[in-house]
């Protein structure tokens, strides 16, 4: 009897760590990023560990099934560098860390957040090149990575974007204009060591002939008419005479 | 005193070049403040229903133009328009030239007022880098601007439901990134530019005057020349047939008589 009860303990135990583990996956990557970012202002200070999910963490929000859907701290003073963990957040919407003082390079990946439909990493100090991997980001609407030290072309992958801003780094080589590329103006890649085209004349306009053809068509075939009328009706009175 | 004349004009020349010479080199002097355009903009159209209520100037913290409804901000902890949305709000008035400190705007859409006057033809030097222009379903009246073709990266442009009038300018074939263009409902005539017969995402409907593919075919005689062909027909017909009866009436004569005196 003793030994069934100290089995069930056991198991009881066993299984609350399973769950625990399971359940704090996510909490384990956001931990992940806490450990590699500096926090002065301990904003960071609320992400527990021992929590069974995140979702109660300052700056972060969850959906109805307790999985991360945005991380916000932005703007506040973190410095230290991104982690590969964030990509397993499978569930990610919104990833706000913009006007940081993050380094490093940006995750390839962050490629595997296939419901990212925000990436706001502007204003930090990052190195490197822009993941190429983005590209499989098929609801990803902002990219907004200005104003760090990104090195690299522009991946020419990215499809889905509304709003574009890379400008303020040392990227290089062409901006692209093909796809939805035609969408952006040079304010989203200024300040860079792009190519920038020069700005291309429009093309001469095509002669429209048709307006002017009509106006002729028309005057031709009133003299025509009036011309046929004339040799017509005057045909038999020459013939009588 | 003599001496003075020659060498201001001189002055006068060199500075006279210069400001040409910069002139074809600086597109817009014009300092971006995005603030300035709102205010422009808040002050020039009359809104009756208080929708820019929360357009409030008083707090000027970094990025507060970026709550403002209809406004949206390239980041939001700076000042600088990328989009500004205003449908559907009863806005009467002209398109403010206020617009001009939104230097970095991408999108405008003004549809569903009503908004009087022309399409600004400064309106591509005002935002160059418009994206989006939608002015559809307002009281717009005048001409299309040719110079719209100088807003290159113009993705979209949305004419419809407005009054305007004169014939689709040819520059506009210049807009190389043009995909969706609509100016349904107008009063516009004359040939469509040929550059849009290959696409699909073009709106000519509801211009009785407009010819040319994807409409009906260019140089079909309107009903207009064809009342004037058919009465100068008639006239034709009319004056020929009184010219023989005259000559048959005066030579026919003649030779009546002649057989007679035989």
């Amino acid at each position: 009897m003793e030994r069934l009860i100290s089995v069930c303990l056991w198991l009881i135990l066993a299984l609350h760590l399973v769950l625990r583990v399971a359940g704090n996956a996510e909490g384990d990557a956001l931990n992940a990023l806490k450990n590699n970012l500096t926090d002065p202002n301990n904003l960071l200070q609320d992400w527990d560990p021992t929590d069974t999910n995140p979702c109660q963490w300052y700056n972060i929000t969850c959906n109805s099934e307790n999985s991360v859907t945005r991380i916000d701290p932005g703007n506040a003073n973190l410095s230290g560098k991104l982690v590969p963990d964030l990509g397993m957040l499978s569930n990610l919407q919104y990833l706000e860390l913009y006007s940081n003082n993050i380094s490093g390079e940006i995750p390839e990946e962050i490629g595997n957040l296939t419901n990212l439909v925000s990436l706001d990493l502007y204003l930090n100090v990052l190195t490197g090149h822009i993941p190429a991997t983005l590209g499989n980001l098929r609801k990803l609407r902002f990219l907004r990575l200005n104003n760090n030290s990104l090195t690299g072309q522009i991946p020419m992958a990215l499809t889905t974007i509304d709003t574009l801003d890379v400008s303020n780094n040392q990227l290089e080589g062409d901006i692209p204009v093909n796809g939805s590329f035609s969408l952006f103006q040079p304010i989203s890649f200024r300040n860079n060591r792009l190519n920038y085209p020069p700005f291309a004349p429009p093309p001469p306009p095509m002669p429209s002939t048709a307006s002017t053809s009509s106006g002729n068509s028309a005057v031709g075939a009133i003299v025509g008419v009036v011309a046929v009328s004339v040799v017509l009706f005057s045909a038999p009175a020459i013939i009588f005479a | 005193m003599k001496g003075s004349c020659p060498s201001s004009l001189k002055i006068f020349r060199f500075v006279l070049l210069t400001r040409m010479l910069f002139a074809g080199h600086v597109s817009s002097t014009i300092t971006e403040d995005d603030i300035k355009c709102l205010k422009g903009i808040k002050n020039s159209l009359n809104e009756p229903d208080g929708k820019l209520s929360n357009w409030s100037f008083n707090n000027n913290s970094a990025g507060f133009i970026c709550n403002f409804a209809g406004v949206e901000c390239w980041t939001e902890r700076e000042d600088r328009l990328l989009g500004l949305e205003l449908r559907d709000m009863k806005l009467s008035g002209q398109l403010p030239q206020s617009l001009q400190y939104c230097q970095s705007l991408q999108t405008l859409d003004l549809s569903a007022n009503r908004l009087s006057g022309t399409v600004p033809a400064q309106i591509c030097s005002w935002l160059p880098y418009l994206v989006t222009l939608d002015l559809s379903s307002n009281d717009l009246s005048g001409s299309i601007p040719s110079e719209l073709s100088n807003c290159a990266y113009l993705n979209n442009l949305v004419l419809s439901n407005n009054r305007l009038t004169g014939s689709i300018p040819e520059q506009l074939s210049g807009l190389l990134r043009l995909k969706r263009f609509s100016v349904a409902n107008n009063d516009l005539k004359g040939a469509i530019p040929l550059s849009f017969e290959n696409n699909s995402k073009v709106d000519f409907a509801g211009n009785s005057g407009l010819c040319g593919p994807p409409l009906g075919k260019c140089g079909n005689l309107s009903r207009k020349s064809l009342e004037i062909i058919i009465a100068a027909g008639v006239c034709g017909a009319v004056f020929s047939i009184l010219s023989g009866f005259g000559y048959f009436w005066c030579c026919g004569r003649k030779t009546k008589s002649y057989p007679q005196a035989r």
